[in-house]
């Protein structure tokens, strides 16, 4: 209960953040709106004219209390540059995101999990440098440059994997890849810290001296405990992604909420910036919960209580 | 009057209600048109006639009604779902992903009947990406590519890059109403010595990789037909650009850059959003400049609320325009931009009224199109040799480039319209 009432406190303050921003930044919605629909900059007159029919005449903190009457009521207004509904745009958009997102943790964890394992069982071998090296690649390469080359190598040279757009589940592979990248050498890590240091607890020991074999010890006990710590930076990670996501939607020609984003933004399409924010927000806080419910899951010693969140 | 059997993609024949109905829709969308039509300014006479009243005068409008941009949709249809007269007929629409029209064999002109069956139009921002998908065979032509792959291009026999006449122009305009410290611009002088110390050929060779054409008429040339001359627009002449400046007293300074009673010459080179088309032009005009002693401080703008705002605050010196020709109205972009009386906020700074209003008053005007070319070339004149508010600087041509298999596509010069019947795959 504590952490729902949490989520309202947040989800406020990225709404009045997001607000607050919108006025704060340079351009005016209107003459923006009228320049693309005219195609030629508006007349003063005109851009008064539109400055009403947005509801930009009104002050801030009227427009802010306005909108929240409308949340209040399931309305997140609409959209500027869309002509319709918040909701539906945002309900168009977020489910192609969370598959990218989901899709690159999945792949980042089947990577990651057997790759950790492997380097916790023979620190500093041949699989253990080789991920290492991985995870730094990962972490320094930027994304857009990863992008282009998973298109060259898969799209062009190989000619195996559609390079742009939407459709069927085949589209989704190198986008997938792409972001799962940084994530899947930070992962192995984790693993691989977290199974070495949980094989040198009294338990693993226990468990081999009462017969146990080294690959049961090393899965059944060491992983599950190396798991904790993943799970918690798998939910922080998930943040990550979507914020990644607007570079690879963009690369990508990918229809989902990163891209909707940037161009809510050039278009100054308040509505619609500030419902994307609370659906950000959203997605990310319920990642992160999700987190918080498989470390109770993984570690019965971890209880979510008012008084120990 | 309307041609009689044109037929929309419904199997429905075009009748002037049809023709109404579109107006009405327009003028309810944008009651401040351009075309200066309002709620009564379409009339039916019978189906096949139709009278046009503009609200106020307005000599351009036949022209602008017959520019490939206006289109006939049946009345009562779905815009999102379009029916019009046109080659070819809507198929589907997704936003963001693509769009999908076929061949319409209804359409009423069997010259121009389109050769490919269907096409389909996918939405891909990133360029690289696009130049990525047409090597992968996943895209058969890709419109707006960058100069700098050109060459990269070149060496790829299974590519063709097909450029467009000049449609599009880069050019500077100075702030010649500006309050300090953004006044520089208003000295006449000092905008001639601007204009004299770019050189339009080493620039279009540095940031274009030559595929723009030195301008100095900054519209189209083609648009100002045999009028062009009378654009005489600024030679290189850095010497003579020194010379200006050492007269009005900007002496040089120990880094090279002149002072005038302790004040830099130091002007705020403004980059309009997109950026990234603009802003290696800025960085050439930047060296130029530095060579006879002006400096430049370029300002990439990060959209184009941004750069609206910044225009309209009159806190530039320079403001680095493009322009696009897309009306048949020869003198639409100085009207757009230069106009005094417009009312539209952004001009206040860049036009100079007077003599330029009255001749842009006498394009509009122009009782055909031919004077109206002629009224074009003396406004442009006005603004580039005579006020010099306006620095052409490059006449920009669309760059696609296409699979070999791609025949009969011919590059509109303009960003806004092409022509796409002619457009066939062979295999």
């Amino acid at each position: 209960m504590f952490r729902f009432a949490s989520f309202g406190l947040v989800l406020f303050g990225v709404s009045t953040l997001a607000f607050a921003l919108g006025a704060l930044a340079p351009g005016d919605p209107a003459e923006l709106f009228l320049e693309r629909a005219l195609g030629r900059p508006p007349t003063e007159s005109q851009i008064a004219e539109q400055r009403q029919v947005m509801g930009l005449d009104r002050t801030l903190p009227r427009r802010y209390a306005a909108w929240l009457s409308g949340l209040l009521h399931g309305d997140l207004g609409q959209s500027w540059g869309a002509g319709r509904s918040v909701a539906s745009v945002l309900a168009d958009n977020a489910p192609q995101t969370a598959v990218l997102a989901v899709t690159s943790l999945l792949l980042s964890l089947g990577v990651s999990l057997p790759l950790g394992v492997a380097s916790a069982a023979r620190p500093h071998a041949t699989v253990d440098r080789a991920s290492r090296a991985a995870a730094v690649v990962g972490a320094s390469i930027p994304t857009f440059f990863l992008g282009y080359l998973m298109m060259w190598i898969f799209g062009v040279k190989l000619g195996l994997l559609p390079i742009f757009g939407s459709g069927s589940p085949i589209y989704v592979v190198l986008p997938a890849l792409t972001l799962s990248f940084a994530t899947t050498g930070v992962f192995t890590r984790v693993i691989r810290t977290g199974t070495l240091a949980a094989l040198q607890e009294d338990y693993v020991r226990a468990a081999l001296a009462r017969g146990a074999s080294a690959r049961a010890a090393l899965i059944r006990h060491a992983l599950r405990n190396a798991l904790i710590p993943l799970i918690t930076v798998a939910g922080l990670a998930f943040g990550q992604l979507l914020g990644g996501a607007v570079i690879v939607e963009w690369i990508f020609s990918w229809p989902g909420l990163g891209k909707l984003g940037v161009d809510a933004i050039h278009n100054r399409d308040y509505p619609l910036i500030v419902g994307w924010m609370l659906c950000m927000g959203l997605m990310a806080m319920l990642t992160n919960l999700a987190a918080d419910l498989a470390c109770a899951w993984a570690d019965p010693r971890v209880r979510l209580r008012p008084r120990d969140a | 009057m309307l041609r009689r059997g044109v037929l929309f993609h419904d199997g429905r024949e075009l009748t002037a209600d049809d023709v109404k109905y579109t107006f009405d829709l327009i003028v309810a969308s944008y009651p401040h048109n351009y075309e200066e039509l309002g709620p009564g300014s379409v009339r039916v006479v019978d189906p096949y006639t139709i009278e046009l009243r503009p609200e106020k005068p307005n000599a351009r409008l036949a022209e602008q009604i017959a520019h490939p941009i206006w289109g006939v949709n049946a009345r009562g249809s779905d815009p999102l779902k379009p029916i019009g007269t046109g080659p070819f007929r809507f198929v589907e629409y997704a936003q963001h992903n693509r769009m999908v029209v076929d061949r319409f064999d209804g359409y009423w002109n069997r010259a121009r009947t389109p050769q490919a069956g269907r096409l389909a139009f996918r939405f891909v921002p990133d360029p690289q990406a696009r130049l990525l998908a047409l090597q992968a065979g996943q895209l058969d032509l890709v419109s707006d590519v960058p100069p700098q792959v050109l060459d990269a291009l070149r060496d790829n026999a299974a590519l063709t890059v097909i450029r467009s006449a000049v449609g599009t122009f880069d050019a500077l305009a100075f702030n010649i109403h500006g309050a300090e410290p953004y006044d520089i611009g208003r000295d006449p002088t000092l905008r001639q010595a601007v204009g004299l110390a770019i050189d339009r050929r080493a620039l279009v060779h540095a940031a274009w990789h030559d595929a723009a054409d030195p301008s100095t008429t900054w519209i189209p040339p083609q648009v100002l037909g045999p009028h062009r001359s009378l654009v005489a627009g600024p030679t290189y002449d850095p010497a003579g650009a020194r010379q200006l400046l050492d007269r009005s007293g900007w002496r040089p300074g120990p880094d090279g850059i002149r002072t005038r009673q302790g004040r830099r010459l130091s002007l705020a080179h403004v980059v309009t959003f997109p950026t990234v088309d603009h802003q290696e032009a800025a960085e050439v005009v930047q060296q130029q400049l530095k060579g006879v002693g002006i400096e430049t401080r370029i300002e990439l703008m990060p959209d184009a609320a941004v750069s609206g705002a910044r225009r309209r605050s009159g806190q530039f010196d320079l403001m680095h325009l493009t322009g696009n020709q897309n009306e048949p109205y020869p003198c639409f972009l100085p009207d757009l931009q230069y106009y005094s009386k417009s009312a539209a906020p952004s001009n206040r700074w860049v036009a100079p009224g007077g003599r330029t209003d009255a001749a842009i008053e006498a394009c509009r005007s122009a009782a055909d199109i031919g004077e109206a070319r002629l009224r074009a070339a003396e406004v442009i004149h006005q603004l580039v040799d005579v006020e010099r508010v306006v620095v052409p600087l490059a006449g920009l041509r669309r760059i696609w480039a296409a699979r070999a298999a791609v025949q009969g596509f011919v590059a509109h010069p303009s960003d806004t319209n092409q022509r796409w019947e002619g457009v066939h795959l062979v295999r």
